[in-house]
């Protein structure tokens, strides 16, 4: 069962402060993501990956072509409804990214347990206090506000927060550059329990031994370069 | 997703002599939905703002739950909007009676909706100044010995006592100190969850926007350029004017 499809999508930024320069970034970008595969795409820097997950969450709007979450209904994530996206966001697909930005003043532990009650979990603190002690997160730092966190310990709230959902398409972003060993391998085993509870993972990882550890299928993404040049 | 929009404005436009305040605004509210409405000074929002609250008489069509507002006498919509809307102002002198104590500033609201019980009144004005972060002990105090933040703070308690649906902010945090700004982003934000409140929110501050709003309205000249969820808008502009916007925002390091 297909959980992800992009169908015929192009997508090229015109950047009007620049003299209406295009860069023009995917054209025709097809593909599938079936429930309980985990894609990583490949490819060098600066060829569209992370611009491929940020179409597929809205976050991006594509210029042409169809992208669709589906899960017994069919989400559009590249039709212009907001409140579609919105509501797709929160019930079928999830989002982690190398980034985490969250309001000031909640602590960590309330951000996680909040997402696990999003997700319909029946005891959500149990549940993000579990997911923080599997990512190692001292708990001394479990009442204060990440942004006050080094990088790798606010990617693992950050992870916390995307694996503690339960929505049936997942995008990951990088999730485990700034991690250290032992964390990685902790990833690797959160992402692989998800894909064999029946998620679509559609994922970059650039460390190729988590690659390696994770994937089902690769998809380089040179496939969806555009050869147009640049406009006059 | 079927369920009805809160508000839905149709081809609001509202001229000063030859000069366009605001030109054909259309949009729908939903229940809950925070849409930010962004531009420079005299793009029209601060206008767009007065139209739907009714400083203004502009054309076009403004429907509330099902009531169309230019139908309805003054009385009538008096009454909505100290019951089922609120207005939390820029410059917090201008939503708050200055010579009224801070608990009388709260209860007044309630007292207007035909609340007579000075116990229950005082009780619920002291809930609401603790949970916009306000000492209940200082509530006979004068909001004139209040900070800029606690004003504001006051200002937001003022209007939700009586549980609006619908709340209009005009520039509330940019009168304030950067550190101050942060905790009533933050009050506003869990409290506009927590209450499924339905906010228009006028700001030039795409912080502000990003923080709040579920969408947001890109003005200029009077006119809606740009529309989208926000992330989209903030991350993927396509207007010009948009790009620029949010090319001229400071990027500060994560």
């Amino acid at each position: 069962m297909t959980a992800l499809r992009f169908e015929g999508v192009d997508k090229t930024f015109v950047r009007h402060l620049h003299g209406g320069a295009r860069l023009p970034v995917l054209r025709d970008a097809s593909f599938a993501v079936a429930a309980g595969e985990c894609v990583v795409l490949t490819g060098p820097s600066g060829t569209g990956k992370s611009t491929i997950l940020k179409l597929a969450y809205g976050n991006y709007r594509a210029d042409r072509g169809m992208i669709t979450v589906r899960h017994g209904e069919i989400a559009k994530m590249s039709a212009g409804d907001p409140r579609e996206i919105l509501s797709a966001r929160r019930r079928l697909i999830g989002y982690v990214s190398q980034f985490l930005s969250v309001i000031p003043r909640i602590g960590a532990l309330e951000l996680v347990t909040t997402a696990a009650k999003d997700a319909g979990h029946d005891a959500p603190e149990t549940c993000a206090r579990e997911m923080l002690e599997r990512l190692s997160l001292p708990s001394a730092l479990w009442p204060l506000p990440p942004a006050t966190f080094s990088g790798g310990e606010r990617q693992r709230v950050n992870i916390a927060i995307g694996m503690v959902g339960r929505h049936p398409v997942l995008l990951l972003d990088e999730p485990t550059a700034s991690l250290d060993k032992a964390n990685r391998d902790t990833v690797v085993a959160l992402v692989n329990e998800k894909r064999a509870a029946g998620a679509a993972i559609l994922a970059i990882f650039h460390d190729q031994a988590v690659r390696e550890a994770v994937a089902t299928r690769t998809i380089d993404v040179a496939a969806f370069a555009p050869h147009e040049t640049a406009a006059p | 997703m079927s369920e009805a929009p809160l508000l839905r404005v149709e081809g609001l436009t509202k001229h000063y002599g030859r000069q366009i305040g605001c030109e054909a605004v259309s949009f729908s509210l939903w229940p809950g939905e925070v849409l930010a409405v962004v531009g420079e000074s005299g793009s029209g929002k601060t206008t767009l703002l007065g139209c739907l609250w009714g400083d203004l008489t502009p054309t076009g069509r403004v429907t509330y739950r099902d009531q169309e507002m230019g139908a309805l006498s003054e009385a009538e919509r008096r009454v909505i909007q100290r019951t089922e809307w609120g207005f939390v102002r820029q410059n917090p002198a201008d939503g708050l009676r200055m010579n009224v104590s801070a608990g009388g500033n709260v209860g007044e609201r309630l007292m207007a909706i035909g609340d007579r019980h000075y116990g229950t009144i005082r009780h619920t004005a002291a809930e609401w100044l603790r949970r916009v972060e306000i000492d209940p002990a200082r509530m006979d105090e004068m909001p004139t010995a209040f900070s800029g933040g606690m004003r504001q703070r006051l200002q937001i308690a003022r209007n939700l006592v009586t549980r609006p649906r619908l709340m209009f902010m005009d520039e509330p945090t940019s009168g304030l100190d950067v550190s101050v700004q942060a905790r009533l982003l933050d009050l506003l934000r869990s409290l506009t969850r927590d209450l499924g409140l339905a906010v228009i929110i006028v700001t030039h501050d795409l912080g502000v926007a990003r923080l709040l709003s579920d969408r947001i309205m890109v003005m200029r000249g009077g006119r809606v350029i740009e529309t989208g969820l926000t992330d989209q808008v903030l991350d993927d502009p396509k207007e010009r004017y948009t790009q620029l916007l949010v090319a001229s925002v400071l990027q500060v390091a994560g």
